[in-house]
């Protein structure tokens, strides 16, 4: 005999968990930026079409870098390793379906709702007159989510308090492939932290596409290349170690 | 069905020295047959649940159900399985809860609303199912919980971890109903529970563990293995001569109420035979305690 769990029709539930945990925090934090931003734009630029159009790109960029940095971490963090510290995972992996695919199915509508979020936020930005381009917003969103989404893959399947490891992880990246660390640090550290998140890359190919611009390739194929590695990385860690911890 | 052979499994923590919570357990649970688990509080039930679902790997021996790995056979059959505690986000209703299992269990869509409503009908939980889950009580929850295991009817391998903790009376004798119409058609049925008298009433057998590893296996259908070492008198009339016959004999609690020690009902009958035959009337003879509880008792050892 065998049965098997419909993954896809489990989708729409997977979708509304997304919504109801996931979405409310970049969605609020976007909604509060962006209309402090669309406000002080129109306040400085006043009506005058020229110095709006100036203006639009570095505030649309910022306004979406927000939400896209939000969306991102807060979907990537607490997935798996909530279900396994809940003890969730009982109750779903004793029916027939296969973990690796459920967190897959779970990780792509994550996915696609942080690029429903980005591209709201872009239209709501277009409609308040701060233009920028929405298919290189999604773009950026798409590039954030393969790279940030694929190491919180990673780390929420080696440890169950994840969300402290992933912040540590992205906050360490930054600092040590600042300009300011490089001047500060040994040359050692500094090398060595090439080896953590590629933000630096990924700014690059965020602000390219907002700008309806190509990124540069080795950019583009690092920042994706990584998060690649560290998805596939977490499939394997899923399929080695136990379920229930 | 089920093959355990010399399964172990220790906990290696990043700190701290290894913790051994199963070692060398070797059994089997046949199709048809009502297995229990009985065990004192860190015994290792919920580990070796966990290893028989796929949930944990054991570090020693190997497990197999119906010849494949746990994990293979889950993924392939599914489980029925109600874990001890409801780890289910509290803000979801009970039938978000049921749809979404039913979905998880393979059940084609055409019979998943159908399915839902028999199995909430059968816990007789309608009156909740808008409600979320926090605000159910534990015996509703608990209801729940074995509603979702009747989602997977056709289950070959089903297991209930403490199935009665929190019910009712009313719901804990429907639960004893729907083990007893579950059983057989092929399907092997394990239960751990702390209620040994349940287990006895349940089970064709119980494994006893204590430490990690099996202790007895008490079997019912024959009571073979089974130990009863003390035995309730109740004397009407000829309590001196009783108590010449047995003078190690211990009052109980009721009048007349003796208790004695026999290792077996042959020991005991001679006991008894020697005292009718010196004029002791007797109105009443049973264990002390049950089959179960004695075994278990002589078992483990604090």
């Amino acid at each position: 005999m065998s049965v098997r769990g419909s993954l896809r029709s489990y989708l729409p539930w997977l979708a509304r968990d997304w919504a109801l945990e996931k979405a409310p925090l970049p969605t609020l934090v976007g909604l509060a930026f962006g209309y402090l931003t669309v406000a002080s734009v129109m306040s400085f630029a006043g009506n005058d079409p020229a110095r709006l159009a100036s203006m639009a790109p570095r505030f649309f960029s910022q306004v979406m870098d927000a939400v896209i940095w939000f969306a991102a971490v807060a979907s990537a963090t607490g997935v798996a390793a909530t279900d396994r510290e809940r003890g969730t995972v009982r109750f779903l992996f004793s029916k027939p379906i296969d973990p690796a695919s459920y967190y897959l199915a779970q990780w792509c509508v994550a996915g696609a709702g942080t690029l429903l979020l980005a591209g709201l936020g872009a239209a709501l930005l277009r409609a308040a007159g701060i233009h920028g381009s929405l298919l290189g917003t999604l773009g950026a969103m798409a590039s954030a989510w393969l790279l940030l989404g694929g190491v919180g893959f990673l780390v929420n399947q080696l440890i169950n308090r994840d969300g402290v490891l992933y912040v540590a992880l992205i906050v360490i990246s930054f600092v040590s492939r600042s300009e300011a660390a490089s001047a500060v640090l040994p040359r050692w550290v500094t090398k060595g932290g090439v080896a953590l998140l590629p933000l630096n890359e990924l700014d690059r190919v965020r602000q390219a596409l907002y700008q309806s611009d190509a990124p540069l390739t080795h950019d583009l194929v690092h920042v994706l290349a990584y998060g690649a590695v560290a998805f596939v990385a977490g499939l394997l860690v899923l399929q080695r170690r136990a379920l229930a911890r | 069905m089920i093959a355990l052979r010399g399964v172990g499994k220790t906990y290696a923590p990043l700190l701290g020295a290894p913790v051994r919570a199963v070692t060398d357990v070797s059994l089997e649970i046949v199709a048809g047959e009502v297995m229990g688990i009985a065990g004192p509080n860190g015994a290792g039930k919920s580990t070796l649940i966990a290893m028989l679902l796929g949930l944990l790997a054991p570090t020693d021996g190997a497990i197999t159900i119906d010849g494949s790995s746990p994990r293979a056979f889950v993924e392939r059959e599914g489980v029925a399985y109600l874990p001890e505690l409801m780890t289910f986000p509290l803000g979801w209703t009970v039938q978000q809860t049921l749809e979404r299992l039913a979905i998880l269990a393979g059940i084609p869509a055409a019979q998943r609303a159908r399915a839902v409503t028999a199995a909430i009908a059968e816990l007789e939980i309608g009156e909740h199912a808008a409600k979320k889950l926090k605000e159910l009580s534990k015996g509703n929850l608990q209801r729940v919980g074995l509603a979702q295991t009747l989602l997977s009817p056709d289950a070959r391998v089903m297991i209930f971890d403490e199935p009665t903790h929190g019910l009712d009376p009313v719901w804990t004798q429907r639960f004893r109903d729907l083990v007893v119409r579950l059983r057989g058609s092929g399907r092997a049925i394990l239960i751990a529970s702390h209620d040994l008298d349940e287990l006895e009433r349940l089970c064709d057998r119980v494994a006893i563990i204590d430490r990690g590893r099996i202790q007895r296996v008490v079997t019912f259908a024959t009571h073979e293995g089974a130990v009863v070492e003390r035995w309730r008198i109740r004397v009407v009339e000829g309590v001196e001569a009783f108590r010449a016959r047995c003078p190690e004999a211990e009052p109980g609690t009721g009048g007349g109420e003796w208790i004695i020690a026999a290792p077996d009902a042959r020991a005991l009958s001679q006991l008894l035979a020697g005292a009718l035959a010196a004029g002791v009337i007797i109105s009443e003879v049973a264990p002390a305690q049950s089959v179960l509880a004695s075994a278990f008792h002589a078992s483990v050892r604090r």
